[in-house]
């Protein structure tokens, strides 16, 4: 079983790629109406 | 106003101070009072991260300015997540090992007194001025709309925060700070969804959409490097970062909050969860005011949304040539009705019509000549008058559009958010004096007890010259420019020290003080000088400071070799 403190870890890397979505999606909503 | 808005506004405000007060009654001692008994769980931290920073201006200000200048604004929060991340690697583990109070605790555990003292009175300027701000700005634009006694709003704010904060301390913010959030999120969805519903008919969210981009509303994203232009990404990602790393990592008011989390876990939650939901908030804000514009596309349209300013106009010389813009307006307004629902037509049978989309454009671009004229005008009228209006819009569309009982709750929002912050600034000041100032320098054995009533006379005494403050704002020109500046003068300095105490361990007191000293003189000479934004200052301060501190300590380094 991994240990906790590493699964946590893996949440920072989360919410990066999280916004890196967000910042994509932005650009397509760009493509799509301006 | 109508009767049931009172009602919908007195009942949410006296709940949450009512509740505030209830939730956290009992005895305390000073780690009750300061860090909440460290009892709160991650979630509570993360809202009430997200409602410190969430201040009235936020909810007043932000759909104004996508109103005028589109969804760039996100940008500015790119940097947020990668702040945040730093945070809780190095900041939150450092703070919750050495058992602080407060952020300036540990520079005297790092450094020195006199580093620490720097810091916690750098500290207590800016936010003194700040906390005095978080009251004043919602109030003077509320006052202007409603005819509400601008002092008598200050007080009421003022006083309704002082009770629960004075009475659970950061408890009592916290667990307000929960329903605030509640409040503030339930009436901006309504809202949205509101704006949406008094559309033309046939508008779907699709053809919204495509109306405010074909305005120019939706350009989101800007990746170019021209220094002319605010909101980039990449001055989101880099300066961005510094002021959410300085905000987040060494001010007071939000290092209180995820100091008071369960342990270093839930704090670390907290934050993390912030950075998931900030940048989709901020885009969801700014989505209201762009649906604002596309609704005014459709309706009467005020040529300033400040109602003292046309009062100024209307009692100059300049009223004739002010009625004039106002019938040229109307006329436009008619014109661009008539191009919009074309294009909607034209959308409906999936054609974006690209003749009319330019047409659009030339329109926007006359009425914002027109509304550029009546700035003019209105500056002539009267010399002080503040012409940018984009904090009254969303309030003129609150107030003129929004059925009975939501006005109330969208006031409650507003207030919330004022309360909110207010709130986190006030405990923020009161536990930076009493631990920083107050208990390092009192002299003899004083109780648990002792601290806890210094504490909280001195949240009364912040909770005053804030509402004093608030109430002789009007003597200020531009207050939050003032108060933006003073940050961005101060918070430089203050990071860089933080940074240099985490990560680079070879400096040591005396440097640091001296490195901290020459930039901030350093800083006050380019403030002077005028030749960068003052955003810029903050990035510029902690670079200096990490740059002059390294410096310092290989000067007396070599010095000391040279004395043995």
């Amino acid at each position: 079983m991994p240990n906790k403190p590493a699964i946590w870890k893996k949440s920072y890397t989360w919410v990066l790629v999280a916004n890196v979505i967000y910042i994509l999606l932005f650009c397509l909503i760009m493509e799509m109406y301006a | 106003m109508q009767q049931i808005d009172w009602i919908v506004l007195s009942v949410t405000l006296l709940f949450i101070v009512v509740y505030g007060v209830w939730k956290t009654r009992g005895s305390q001692n000073v780690e009750d009072y300061i860090l909440g008994s460290n009892e709160t769980p991650w979630y509570t931290v993360g809202l009430s991260v997200m409602a410190t920073q969430a201040s009235a201006i936020t909810f007043l200000s932000t759909p104004g300015q996508a109103y005028h200048d589109g969804m760039g604004f996100v940008q500015f929060y790119f940097g947020l997540p990668i702040a945040m991340v730093v945070i809780c690697y190095t900041f939150i583990p450092i703070y919750h090992r050495l058992k602080v109070f407060t952020a300036y605790e540990y520079l005297e555990q790092r450094f020195d007194l006199k580093t620490r003292s720097l810091a916690s009175i750098l500290f207590l300027v800016q936010r003194g001025l700040g906390t005095g701000l978080t009251i004043y700005a919602p109030a003077i634009i509320l006052s202007a709309l409603l005819g509400w006694n601008l002092t008598l709003m200050n007080i009421i704010i003022g006083v309704l925060v002082i009770i629960y904060t004075f009475a659970g301390g950061t408890k009592a913010v916290n667990v307000t700070q929960k329903q605030q959030m509640f409040v503030i999120m339930t009436g901006m969805f309504l809202t949205f969804f509101l704006i949406l519903h008094l559309l033309p008919n046939d508008m779907t969210f699709s053809n919204a959409m495509h109306i405010a981009g074909a305005n120019h509303k939706m350009d989101i994203v800007d990746f170019s490097y021209d220094p002319e232009t605010r909101y980039t990404f990449w001055s989101g990602i880099t300066g961005g970062f510094f002021l959410m790393l300085s905000y987040f990592g060494t001010d007071q008011s939000q290092v209180g909050r995820y100091l008071s989390g369960k342990s270093v876990r839930e704090s670390q939650m907290g934050l993390i969860m912030n950075g998931f939901l900030k940048v989709p908030m901020q885009f969801f804000i700014l989505l209201i005011g762009v649906m604002v514009f596309v609704f005014f596309q459709f309706n009467p349209v005020p040529l300033n949304f400040n109602p003292n300013n046309k009062i100024a106009v209307e009692h100059s010389k300049y009223k004739n040539e002010y009625h004039l813009l106002e019938n040229k307006l109307d006329k436009l307004s008619e014109e661009k009705k008539e191009i919009n629902l074309l294009y909607m037509d034209h959308l409906n049978q999936n054609y974006d019509n690209p003749i009319l989309r330019k047409e659009l454009v030339a329109l926007s671009s006359k009425e914002n000549d027109l509304r550029e004229e009546a700035r003019e005008l209105i500056a002539k009228a009267d010399g002080k008058a503040e012409t940018n209006d984009k904090d009254y819009v969303f309030i003129h569309f609150i107030l003129n559009y929004l059925p009975k009982g939501l006005i109330g709750l969208l006031l409650a929002v507003i207030l919330s958010a004022a309360m909110s912050s207010t709130a986190s600034g006030i405990t923020a000041l009161a536990s930076t004096t009493a631990i920083d100032i107050y208990k390092r320098n009192v002299k003899g054995q004083k109780n648990e007890k002792h601290f806890v009533n210094a504490t909280k006379f001195f949240t009364l005494m912040w909770g005053i010259i804030a509402i004093l403050f608030a109430c002789v704002g009007t003597l200020f020109e531009n207050l939050i420019q003032l108060v933006n500046i003073v940050g961005s003068i101060f918070y430089g300095t203050v990071l860089g020290i933080f940074l240099v105490g985490f990560y680079i361990k070879y400096v040591k007191a005396n440097a640091i003080f001296l490195g901290a000293a020459f930039s901030q003189l350093t800083i006050f000479y380019i403030f002077y000088l005028d030749v960068v934004s003052f955003l810029w200052l903050n990035f510029i301060g902690s670079m200096l400071t990490i740059l002059l501190s390294v410096f310092a300590q290989m000067f007396l380094k070599s010095k000391t070799v040279v004395e043995v």
